[in-house]
């Protein structure tokens, strides 16, 4: 009998319209000239459909709104304080897994980025000694914080802007290297390394606040230039603790 | 906003809406795992504190499929630790899946009676699956993941299932 040629899996596969276009022809003349076939198919969607129905109205039971808080509540403390990247560095080595094209982005953000041609950055108002340009030695006020400030911690530098520590850490050949944020009208991501006893910047890029923070093209150029000079990872504020204070 | 988002401050708040968006289907699967609402949400709370904790959740590809299977692993393990230490499964509360369906005709009721009671006597592996593929509509290949089991033994697991289904409901024909 043409019923048994079928079995449950295929028939179930049929009732919830998953099976291929030519099985399902081949059960569709089947059922024409058998009830029983018929039946079998029927049952499956029906229990389907049972199983369904009465399970269904549990998803419009209110959530006890204390759940919802709690969960809430354990998401904001499972988020990291605000300035530490332990997640970028996890972040880093997830991308370098997914085999992402580095060289392409940083070109591309990079161009988009840098600012002026002569890559300084921050300039109070004509007063390019008070910018940021790559290779060149920081700032003054800004390297009286490098050398104190604990990733985490800000600080206002009068007509510079507000200066976030974001992370320690040691370049390729050994240096000490501080990621740091100036904020102002634009953001001002940047990594200096101390060589000599002189903070010099080692990379920099400048985009507009994005609601406050620095958006996620600078973030992506700064990670690719991390990978790209193999940077260590982000320091414990007591290994970074003891780096600053040589 | 956004970009800083996933870069600190924001990652897991940012979970945390999408778990919480999640919770209507997950404490679904949960209940009808478990039969208790009050069971089904500390269940869905230690879910929830375990995607939170871990690295992987905030990047899923599929956060609903890893919820429901983080959710249903822990309901085997605490169900494993309290057949270990002698204890019952608390069904005092339990939820009345009929009742819920008040709007349905009594003729209609009186079916997912039945089916509701064929459900109860299936084994746990087989209304996990009904659960997944047939309330959460996740297909198959879902469903396989969720459960960690090859595909050709979700659809021969829950085939049975619904034949069981069909045929304790008188759903089914006489002659099946």
């Amino acid at each position: 009998m043409a019923t048994t040629a079928f079995d449950d899996e295929t028939l179930m596969a049929f009732a919830d319209g998953v099976l291929d276009d030519e099985a399902s022809a081949a059960i569709e003349a089947a059922i024409a000239s058998d009830p029983n076939l018929a039946a079998r198919v029927a049952a499956l969607a029906e229990a389907r459909v049972a199983v369904r129905d009465l399970h269904a109205p549990l998803a419009d039971l209110p959530v006890p709104p204390e759940l919802a808080a709690r969960i809430r509540a354990m998401a904001a403390a499972a988020e990291p304080p605000r300035g530490e990247v332990v997640s970028l560095a996890g972040r880093r080595r997830d991308q370098r897994r997914g085999g992402w094209a580095w060289p392409a982005l940083i070109a591309a953000s990079l161009a988009a980025l840098l600012a002026g041609p002569a890559g300084y950055l921050l300039a109070v108002g004509d007063d390019r000694q008070a910018g940021l340009a790559v290779a060149e030695p920081v700032p003054a006020e800004v390297a009286a914080l490098l050398d104190t400030l604990p990733a985490g911690a800000e600080q206002m530098i009068p007509q510079v802007g507000r200066l976030e520590a974001i992370a320690t850490f040691r370049d390729a050949e050994g240096s000490l290297c501080r990621e740091f944020e100036v904020d102002r009208s634009n953001a001002v991501v940047a990594v200096a390394c101390r060589t000599d006893g002189a903070w010099r910047v080692a990379f920099a890029v400048e985009a507009p606040l994005d609601g406050g923070y620095a958006p996620a093209g600078s973030l992506a150029a700064l990670e690719a230039w991390l990978d790209a000079v193999s940077a260590g990872e982000p320091m414990s504020p007591e290994d970074e603790a003891a780096a600053l204070e040589r | 906003m956004e970009g800083r988002g996933v870069y600190r401050g924001g990652m897991k708040t940012d979970l945390g809406h999408r778990l919480v968006a999640l919770l209507p289907r997950l404490r679904r699967f949960a209940i009808g795992l478990c039969r208790s609402a009050d069971v089904a949400d500390d269940l869905v709370q230690s879910a929830c504190e375990r995607a939170l904790a871990s690295d992987e959740a905030g990047s899923a590809e599929n956060l609903e499929a890893l919820m429901f299977r983080i959710a249903r692993n822990l309901w085997y393990d605490r169900l494993r630790r309290r057949r270990t230490r002698g204890d019952e499964v608390d069904v005092e509360d339990a939820i009345d899946l009929v009742a819920l369906n008040g709007e349905a005709t009594a003729e209609r009721r009186l079916v997912l009676g039945r089916v509701a009671e064929a459900v109860d006597r299936l084994p746990p592996e087989q209304r996990e699956l009904l659960l997944l593929v047939c309330v959460e509509e996740m297909s198959y290949r879902e469903a396989a993941e969720v459960l960690d089991l090859p595909i050709g033994t979700v659809m021969s697991r829950l085939a049975r299932a619904r034949r069981r289904i069909a045929e304790a409901t008188g759903i089914a024909g006489a002659d099946l």
